[in-house]
């Protein structure tokens, strides 16, 4: 019994900050569109502007998808994917020793300046984050396939 | 055992043939966030303004200047913004067959510069001597929020607007021009054009731009729009 109470406890987690940082990007796009543009990547201008419009929808879509039963596969797949993805463009900016936030949440409610917003949007801190998170969701779909397989 | 780990993994999350459903994640969110940047006033649309990298170097001489702004990804000559009608352009040649290097006969004038203020200095020069403030961000960015009172003038379409500017703003007007934040150097470009290229005598640069301003005002939402 007690062994079935993290990989909820993750679950939640992981939902409640997809959720969150998505909600944050979808209020203000042409600011998450900027955060983009601040990492210095080589895409073209499409494909930003494209990532500004759906990214946040799909993190949105993805944590509120990790509470169905049968849409949980596919999240986490999704969930996966864009832990990659912030791993490896927090990961490369924070190599290149680039001066910005990560952009991950809308920070506002702590206060632009607070240390805990400042530790937040810290670029190191992000990338070990989505690493964890990566890690959280690959425990999740472990945990899963065996509750599946005991099923069976 | 990491290797069980990821295998088991990776199969929890490919259970159930769940690619229908990844692909339909990836619709919903692509119907919404078009739906929704169509039709918000905050949106971000694809017929506006190229978002710009910074402006590429600068070219000076005597009398010359040359700017590059371009749009993210796109070749260095695919946009370029001349501010005058001189078209650089270069071929390749073995040393020899160059002229020899002129010695210039007296150091360029020096080029004036735009001076960095803070915030509260600015408050106090728009209460004071009512300073413009000029928001050199695309206007993509200016729709989302700006400061209150500022005007438009991006950086990247300057030289096309700064006919209307001057009708409007005559170049005794002080200046105050920002950008995105303390990275953003098209403000102290778009100073350098107003001063060296147009005339205006006092033009300051709020170093920490809309996001100093931000933070200075408190503002979690952006200013409402005209």
């Amino acid at each position: 019994m007690k062994s079935s109470i993290l990989p909820k406890l993750l679950l939640c987690l992981v939902a409640a900050l997809l959720v969150y940082g998505g909600i944050g990007k979808v209020a203000q796009p042409t600011q998450f569109l900027a955060q983009i543009l601040a990492y210095k990547l080589p895409l073209p201008d499409f494909f930003a502007r494209l990532t500004a419009i759906v990214l946040p929808w799909l993190e949105v879509f993805t944590g509120i998808a990790l509470f169905s039963k049968s849409w949980r596969p596919a999240a986490l797949g999704w969930s996966l994917l864009l832990f990659g993805i912030f791993t490896f463009v927090t990961g490369q900016a924070w190599l290149r020793g680039l001066e910005i936030s990560c952009g991950c949440f809308d920070l506002q409610a702590l206060g632009a300046n607070s240390a805990l917003s400042k530790w937040m949007e810290n670029l190191g801190v992000a990338c070990l984050r989505a690493v964890l998170l990566c890690a959280a969701v690959l425990f999740i779909a472990s945990r899963e396939q065996m509750d599946r397989s005991a099923a069976a | 055992m990491s290797d069980h780990f990821l295998k088991q993994g990776w199969s929890g999350i490919s259970a159930s043939r769940p690619w229908m459903k990844i692909a339909g994640l990836f619709a919903a969110a692509a119907i919404c966030g078009a739906a929704y940047n169509s039709t918000s006033p905050l949106g971000i649309r694809f017929s506006q303004t190229p978002a710009t990298q910074a402006p590429a170097p600068v070219v000076y001489s005597n009398d010359t200047l040359a700017l590059e702004a371009r749009p993210v990804g796109a070749s260095p000559s695919a946009v370029v913004y001349q501010l005058d009608s001189v078209k650089l352009s270069w071929r390749e040649s073995k040393p020899s067959a160059l002229p020899p290097p002129v010695k210039p006969t007296s150091p360029p004038p020096a080029r004036k510069q735009g001076t960095p203020i803070t915030w509260p200095e600015a408050a106090k020069l728009i209460a004071k001597e009512r300073a413009l403030v000029v928001d050199a961000r695309p206007d993509d960015a200016f729709r989302a929020g700006h400061i209150p009172g500022a005007v438009n003038l991006p950086f990247i379409h300057a030289e096309k607007l700064i006919a209307g500017f001057k009708n409007k703003f005559p170049v005794s007007q002080v200046l105050i021009i920002y950008c995105s934040d303390l990275k953003c150097p098209v403000s102290a470009s778009l100073a350098d054009l107003l001063m060296n290229r147009h005339g205006y005598h006092d033009v300051r640069i709020l170093s920490g731009g809309y996001l100093e301003w931000q933070t200075a005002s408190n503002r979690s939402n952006p200013a409402p729009l005209k």
